[in-house]
Protein backbone atom coordinates (compact mmCIF):
# COMPACT_ATOMS: atom_id res chain seq x y z
CA UNK A 1 0.00 0.00 0.00
CA UNK A 2 1.39 3.59 -0.67
CA UNK A 3 0.91 6.21 2.01
CA UNK A 4 -1.05 8.76 1.13
CA UNK A 5 0.21 12.21 0.24
CA UNK A 6 -1.61 13.39 3.65
CA UNK A 7 0.60 10.39 5.42
CA UNK A 8 3.82 11.76 3.51
CA UNK A 9 3.44 15.49 4.45
CA UNK A 10 2.34 14.62 7.85
CA UNK A 11 5.50 12.01 8.26
CA UNK A 12 7.41 15.00 6.39
CA UNK A 13 6.38 17.91 9.13
CA UNK A 14 6.91 15.31 12.40
CA UNK A 15 10.77 14.57 11.21
CA UNK A 16 11.27 18.20 10.15
CA UNK A 17 9.82 19.65 13.47
CA UNK A 18 11.97 17.00 15.16
CA UNK A 19 14.90 17.54 13.74
CA UNK A 20 14.63 21.47 14.03
CA UNK A 21 13.60 20.93 17.57
CA UNK A 22 16.82 19.07 18.12
CA UNK A 23 18.92 21.88 16.34
CA UNK A 24 16.96 24.31 18.32
CA UNK A 25 18.00 22.38 21.58
CA UNK A 26 21.09 21.81 20.57
CA UNK A 27 22.19 25.60 20.10
CA UNK A 28 20.51 26.64 23.59
CA UNK A 29 22.61 24.19 24.50
CA UNK A 30 26.15 25.02 23.21
CA UNK A 31 25.03 28.67 24.40
CA UNK A 32 24.27 27.35 28.69
CA UNK A 33 27.39 25.00 28.15
CA UNK A 34 29.46 28.00 27.21
CA UNK A 35 28.36 31.05 29.29
CA UNK A 36 28.46 28.60 32.27
CA UNK A 37 32.21 27.66 31.39
CA UNK A 38 32.76 31.05 31.23
CA UNK A 39 31.37 31.74 35.01
CA UNK A 40 33.42 28.80 35.88
CA UNK A 41 36.17 30.42 34.52
CA UNK A 42 35.83 33.42 35.73
CA UNK A 43 35.31 32.41 39.38
CA UNK A 44 38.72 30.95 38.94
CA UNK A 45 40.62 34.03 37.60
CA UNK A 46 39.23 35.84 40.83
CA UNK A 47 40.32 32.90 43.07
CA UNK A 48 43.67 33.50 41.40
CA UNK A 49 43.61 37.43 41.69
CA UNK A 50 42.57 37.19 45.43
CA UNK A 51 45.96 34.90 45.73
CA UNK A 52 48.01 37.60 43.96
CA UNK A 53 47.05 40.23 45.08
CA UNK A 54 46.74 38.44 48.60
CA UNK A 55 50.54 37.59 48.47
CA UNK A 56 51.79 40.70 47.79
CA UNK A 57 50.75 42.05 51.83
CA UNK A 58 53.44 41.69 54.17
CA UNK A 59 52.19 39.47 55.80
CA UNK A 60 49.79 37.59 54.23
CA UNK A 61 46.02 35.88 54.87
CA UNK A 62 47.08 32.12 54.13
CA UNK A 63 43.97 30.83 55.21
CA UNK A 64 42.34 32.97 52.37
CA UNK A 65 45.41 31.64 50.13
CA UNK A 66 44.71 27.82 51.22
CA UNK A 67 41.13 28.40 50.22
CA UNK A 68 41.54 30.24 46.70
CA UNK A 69 43.93 27.35 45.96
CA UNK A 70 41.60 24.65 46.93
CA UNK A 71 39.03 26.29 44.71
CA UNK A 72 41.40 26.07 41.69
CA UNK A 73 42.46 22.33 42.96
CA UNK A 74 38.78 21.13 43.01
CA UNK A 75 37.49 22.80 39.89
CA UNK A 76 40.79 21.88 37.57
CA UNK A 77 39.50 18.30 37.21
CA UNK A 78 36.16 19.50 35.95
CA UNK A 79 37.47 21.20 33.35
CA UNK A 80 36.96 18.53 30.86
CA UNK A 81 33.38 18.15 31.66
CA UNK A 82 32.65 21.69 30.54
CA UNK A 83 33.38 21.49 27.30
CA UNK A 84 31.66 18.79 25.59
CA UNK A 85 31.25 17.95 21.70
CA UNK A 86 29.72 20.45 19.57
CA UNK A 87 30.61 23.70 22.01
CA UNK A 88 33.49 25.24 20.30
CA UNK A 89 33.51 27.86 17.57
CA UNK A 90 31.75 25.61 15.50
CA UNK A 91 28.27 25.93 17.81
CA UNK A 92 27.71 30.02 16.40
CA UNK A 93 28.04 30.76 20.04
CA UNK A 94 30.50 33.45 20.85
CA UNK A 95 33.16 31.27 22.62
CA UNK A 96 37.21 31.88 22.55
CA UNK A 97 37.35 27.55 22.63
CA UNK A 98 39.67 26.13 19.55
CA UNK A 99 38.87 23.51 18.06
CA UNK A 100 42.41 22.08 19.00
CA UNK A 101 40.53 21.09 22.68
CA UNK A 102 38.68 18.59 20.68
CA UNK A 103 41.16 17.76 18.28
CA UNK A 104 43.94 17.28 21.54
CA UNK A 105 41.78 15.97 24.03
CA UNK A 106 44.47 14.33 26.02
CA UNK A 107 46.29 16.93 26.06
CA UNK A 108 43.99 19.48 26.97
CA UNK A 109 43.47 17.08 30.21
CA UNK A 110 46.76 16.81 30.87
CA UNK A 111 46.80 20.78 31.22
CA UNK A 112 44.34 20.80 33.55
CA UNK A 113 45.99 18.07 35.51
CA UNK A 114 48.95 20.17 35.82
CA UNK A 115 46.68 23.29 36.93
CA UNK A 116 45.39 20.66 39.59
CA UNK A 117 48.74 19.36 40.92
CA UNK A 118 50.08 23.07 40.60
CA UNK A 119 46.95 24.21 42.75
CA UNK A 120 47.23 21.35 45.25
CA UNK A 121 50.94 22.40 45.92
CA UNK A 122 50.07 26.24 46.29
CA UNK A 123 47.63 24.71 49.06
CA UNK A 124 49.71 22.78 51.09
CA UNK A 125 52.17 25.38 51.14
CA UNK A 126 49.56 28.46 52.11
CA UNK A 127 48.33 26.01 54.61
CA UNK A 128 52.11 25.29 55.87
CA UNK A 129 51.99 29.35 56.50
CA UNK A 130 54.73 28.94 53.71
CA UNK A 131 54.95 32.83 52.63
CA UNK A 132 58.04 32.48 50.29
CA UNK A 133 57.18 29.30 48.74
CA UNK A 134 53.40 30.25 48.09
CA UNK A 135 54.53 33.31 46.15
CA UNK A 136 57.05 31.17 44.01
CA UNK A 137 54.53 28.34 43.76
CA UNK A 138 51.59 31.15 42.40
CA UNK A 139 53.47 31.82 39.35
CA UNK A 140 53.44 27.94 38.62
CA UNK A 141 49.80 28.71 39.07
CA UNK A 142 49.15 30.93 36.93
CA UNK A 143 51.71 29.60 34.47
CA UNK A 144 49.39 26.59 33.95
CA UNK A 145 46.58 28.69 33.34
CA UNK A 146 48.49 30.60 30.50
CA UNK A 147 50.26 27.23 29.27
CA UNK A 148 46.62 25.82 28.61
CA UNK A 149 44.88 29.31 27.00
CA UNK A 150 48.20 29.66 24.52
CA UNK A 151 47.68 26.48 22.83
CA UNK A 152 43.56 26.04 23.50
CA UNK A 153 42.66 29.64 23.47
CA UNK A 154 41.95 32.09 21.27
CA UNK A 155 43.70 35.60 22.57
CA UNK B 1 66.99 79.95 1.64
CA UNK B 2 68.55 80.84 5.11
CA UNK B 3 71.75 78.84 5.10
CA UNK B 4 72.35 78.71 8.87
CA UNK B 5 70.55 76.13 10.18
CA UNK B 6 67.62 77.16 12.98
CA UNK B 7 67.91 75.42 16.12
CA UNK B 8 64.46 74.35 16.86
CA UNK B 9 64.25 71.56 19.03
CA UNK B 10 66.13 71.05 22.04
CA UNK B 11 68.24 67.68 22.73
CA UNK B 12 65.47 66.95 26.07
CA UNK B 13 62.63 67.12 22.87
CA UNK B 14 64.23 65.01 20.93
CA UNK B 15 65.14 62.03 23.58
CA UNK B 16 61.58 62.45 25.18
CA UNK B 17 59.96 62.04 21.37
CA UNK B 18 62.66 58.84 20.55
CA UNK B 19 62.40 57.41 23.89
CA UNK B 20 58.59 57.30 23.48
CA UNK B 21 58.83 55.44 20.35
CA UNK B 22 60.98 53.18 21.49
CA UNK B 23 59.05 52.39 24.67
CA UNK B 24 55.45 52.06 22.47
CA UNK B 25 56.88 49.54 20.69
CA UNK B 26 58.37 47.87 22.92
CA UNK B 27 54.80 47.81 25.27
CA UNK B 28 52.96 46.69 22.00
CA UNK B 29 55.45 43.97 21.06
CA UNK B 30 55.38 42.66 24.63
CA UNK B 31 51.82 42.97 25.50
CA UNK B 32 49.87 39.53 26.96
CA UNK B 33 53.50 38.02 25.86
CA UNK B 34 56.15 39.71 28.23
CA UNK B 35 54.19 40.78 31.05
CA UNK B 36 57.31 42.60 32.97
CA UNK B 37 59.11 43.86 30.49
CA UNK B 38 55.32 45.13 29.48
CA UNK B 39 55.00 46.56 33.01
CA UNK B 40 58.56 48.14 32.78
CA UNK B 41 57.97 50.04 29.57
CA UNK B 42 54.71 51.18 31.34
CA UNK B 43 56.41 52.58 34.56
CA UNK B 44 58.86 54.39 31.73
CA UNK B 45 56.48 56.01 29.94
CA UNK B 46 54.77 57.28 33.38
CA UNK B 47 57.82 58.40 34.39
CA UNK B 48 58.69 59.69 30.20
CA UNK B 49 55.12 61.60 30.57
CA UNK B 50 55.79 63.27 34.06
CA UNK B 51 59.63 64.57 32.40
CA UNK B 52 57.43 65.69 29.37
CA UNK B 53 54.72 68.35 31.77
CA UNK B 54 58.25 69.38 33.79
CA UNK B 55 59.09 70.14 30.03
CA UNK B 56 56.49 71.86 29.23
CA UNK B 57 56.14 74.14 31.68
CA UNK B 58 60.50 74.51 32.07
CA UNK B 59 61.88 73.61 28.95
CA UNK B 60 62.69 74.93 26.23
CA UNK B 61 60.63 77.50 24.42
CA UNK B 62 59.12 75.08 21.52
CA UNK B 63 58.50 72.75 24.15
CA UNK B 64 56.86 74.78 26.22
CA UNK B 65 52.78 74.59 26.47
CA UNK B 66 52.68 78.07 27.15
CA UNK B 67 54.20 78.49 23.44
CA UNK B 68 52.60 75.86 21.66
CA UNK B 69 49.31 75.54 23.34
CA UNK B 70 46.84 77.61 20.94
CA UNK B 71 42.90 78.37 20.92
CA UNK B 72 40.17 77.47 18.46
CA UNK B 73 40.62 81.05 16.75
CA UNK B 74 43.99 80.75 16.16
CA UNK B 75 43.77 77.06 14.64
CA UNK B 76 41.06 77.81 12.26
CA UNK B 77 42.97 81.27 11.02
CA UNK B 78 46.07 78.52 10.69
CA UNK B 79 43.89 76.23 8.69
CA UNK B 80 42.89 79.39 6.20
CA UNK B 81 46.81 80.66 5.67
CA UNK B 82 47.60 76.68 5.21
CA UNK B 83 45.20 76.71 2.05
CA UNK B 84 45.86 79.78 0.56
CA UNK B 85 49.78 79.08 1.20
CA UNK B 86 50.20 81.88 3.52
CA UNK B 87 50.87 80.55 6.88
CA UNK B 88 54.37 80.68 6.96
CA UNK B 89 57.44 78.93 8.65
CA UNK B 90 56.62 77.85 12.23
CA UNK B 91 59.26 76.98 14.49
CA UNK B 92 57.79 74.69 16.70
CA UNK B 93 54.67 73.51 16.77
CA UNK B 94 52.08 74.87 14.28
CA UNK B 95 48.82 75.62 16.10
CA UNK B 96 47.18 72.74 14.94
CA UNK B 97 50.00 70.20 15.84
CA UNK B 98 49.73 71.43 19.19
CA UNK B 99 46.48 69.50 18.86
CA UNK B 100 47.79 66.79 17.66
CA UNK B 101 50.75 66.42 20.91
CA UNK B 102 48.03 67.28 23.76
CA UNK B 103 46.10 64.28 21.99
CA UNK B 104 49.26 62.20 22.34
CA UNK B 105 50.22 62.72 25.20
CA UNK B 106 46.79 62.77 26.53
CA UNK B 107 46.26 59.33 25.10
CA UNK B 108 49.21 57.91 26.19
CA UNK B 109 48.41 59.20 29.68
CA UNK B 110 45.48 57.40 29.58
CA UNK B 111 46.40 54.21 28.20
CA UNK B 112 49.46 54.06 31.10
CA UNK B 113 46.73 55.21 33.68
CA UNK B 114 44.64 52.67 32.58
CA UNK B 115 47.26 50.04 32.32
CA UNK B 116 48.45 50.44 35.97
CA UNK B 117 44.45 48.68 37.08
CA UNK B 118 44.37 46.15 34.11
CA UNK B 119 44.52 42.47 34.92
CA UNK B 120 44.60 39.84 32.50
CA UNK B 121 42.05 36.87 32.12
CA UNK B 122 43.59 34.74 34.03
CA UNK B 123 43.78 37.19 37.41
CA UNK B 124 47.17 36.67 37.47
CA UNK B 125 49.40 39.73 35.19
CA UNK B 126 48.08 42.80 36.26
CA UNK B 127 49.22 46.45 36.82
CA UNK B 128 50.24 47.44 40.30
CA UNK B 129 47.32 48.96 41.50
CA UNK B 130 44.95 46.01 39.55
CA UNK B 131 44.95 44.70 43.35
CA UNK B 132 42.89 48.31 44.53
CA UNK B 133 39.93 46.80 42.42
CA UNK B 134 38.27 43.91 41.77
CA UNK B 135 38.52 41.30 39.17
CA UNK B 136 35.51 42.44 36.97
CA UNK B 137 36.55 45.84 37.05
CA UNK B 138 39.93 45.43 36.33
CA UNK B 139 39.07 42.81 33.79
CA UNK B 140 36.77 45.88 32.53
CA UNK B 141 39.88 48.04 32.63
CA UNK B 142 41.93 45.63 30.32
CA UNK B 143 39.27 46.07 27.97
CA UNK B 144 39.60 50.05 27.58
CA UNK B 145 43.58 49.72 27.65
CA UNK B 146 43.17 47.71 24.23
CA UNK B 147 40.85 49.71 23.22
CA UNK B 148 42.62 53.13 23.96
CA UNK B 149 45.69 51.42 22.49
CA UNK B 150 43.55 51.46 19.19
CA UNK B 151 42.91 55.09 19.13
CA UNK B 152 46.49 55.44 20.10
CA UNK B 153 47.65 53.51 16.73
CA UNK B 154 44.85 55.73 15.13
CA UNK B 155 46.37 58.64 16.35
CA UNK B 156 49.82 57.88 15.74
CA UNK B 157 49.04 56.87 11.76
CA UNK B 158 47.26 60.30 11.41
CA UNK B 159 51.17 62.01 13.01
CA UNK B 160 53.08 59.69 10.43
CA UNK B 161 49.84 60.95 8.13
CA UNK B 162 50.83 64.37 8.66
CA UNK B 163 54.81 64.25 8.39
CA UNK B 164 54.06 62.42 5.15
CA UNK B 165 51.98 65.29 3.66
CA UNK B 166 53.98 67.70 4.89
CA UNK B 167 57.26 66.07 3.30
CA UNK B 168 55.10 65.53 -0.07
CA UNK B 169 52.85 68.42 -0.44
CA UNK B 170 54.74 70.97 1.30
CA UNK B 171 58.01 69.76 1.04
CA UNK B 172 58.73 70.27 4.29
CA UNK B 173 61.07 67.54 5.97
CA UNK B 174 59.48 67.15 9.58
CA UNK B 175 61.48 64.02 10.39
CA UNK B 176 65.19 65.30 10.16
CA UNK B 177 64.79 68.18 12.47
CA UNK B 178 62.93 65.54 15.30
CA UNK B 179 67.02 64.11 15.00
CA UNK B 180 69.10 66.79 14.16
CA UNK B 181 67.46 69.52 16.32
CA UNK B 182 67.89 72.04 14.02
CA UNK B 183 65.83 73.22 10.07
CA UNK B 184 66.77 75.31 7.61
CA UNK B 185 64.02 78.37 7.20
CA UNK B 186 63.58 80.42 4.11
CA UNK B 187 62.78 83.32 6.09
CA UNK B 188 64.20 84.93 9.51
CA UNK B 189 62.87 83.25 12.35
CA UNK B 190 63.43 83.10 15.58
CA UNK B 191 65.14 80.11 16.57
CA UNK B 192 64.70 77.66 19.86
CA UNK B 193 65.55 79.18 23.17
CA UNK B 194 67.09 77.03 25.15
CA UNK B 195 66.70 75.85 29.02
CA UNK B 196 69.47 75.34 31.67
CA UNK B 197 71.07 71.95 31.91
CA UNK B 198 69.82 71.96 35.32
CA UNK B 199 66.29 71.82 34.46
CA UNK B 200 66.81 68.78 32.27
CA UNK B 201 68.32 67.41 35.21
CA UNK B 202 65.41 68.23 37.46
CA UNK B 203 63.35 66.70 34.90
CA UNK B 204 65.30 63.68 35.01
CA UNK B 205 64.69 63.48 38.48
CA UNK B 206 61.18 63.66 38.37
CA UNK B 207 61.13 61.36 35.86
CA UNK B 208 63.02 58.43 37.88
CA UNK B 209 61.00 59.32 40.38
CA UNK B 210 57.70 58.77 38.77
CA UNK B 211 58.35 55.73 37.25
CA UNK B 212 60.12 54.23 40.22
CA UNK B 213 57.07 55.07 42.35
CA UNK B 214 54.73 53.33 39.66
CA UNK B 215 57.07 50.06 39.73
CA UNK B 216 55.98 49.89 43.70
CA UNK B 217 52.41 50.47 42.90
CA UNK B 218 52.73 54.22 44.49
CA UNK B 219 53.14 52.10 48.13
CA UNK B 220 56.76 53.52 49.31
CA UNK B 221 56.31 52.76 52.52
Amino acid sequence: MTPSPRALSAAFLTVSLVLGGGAALAAVNAKSVTESRQANFKTMGKSMKAMTDGLKAGSPDMTAIAANAATLRGLAPKISTWFPKGTGPESGVKTEALAEIWKDPAGFAAAARRLESEAAKLEALARAGDVAGARAQVRLVGGSCGGCHDKYKAD
Amino acid sequence: MSETPTPVWDGPTRLFHWSLVILLLVAWLTAGEQMTIHRGAGYAVLGLLAFRVWWGLAGGSTARFSGFVRGPGAIRQYLRASREGTDGEHVGHNPLGALSVLALLGLVGLQVGLGLFAIDEDGFEGGPLSDRVDFDLARQIAEWHELAFRLLQGLVVLHLAAILYYAVRRRQDLVRPMITGVRKFRGPVQGLVRAPLWRFAVGVLIALAVGFAASRGFRLG
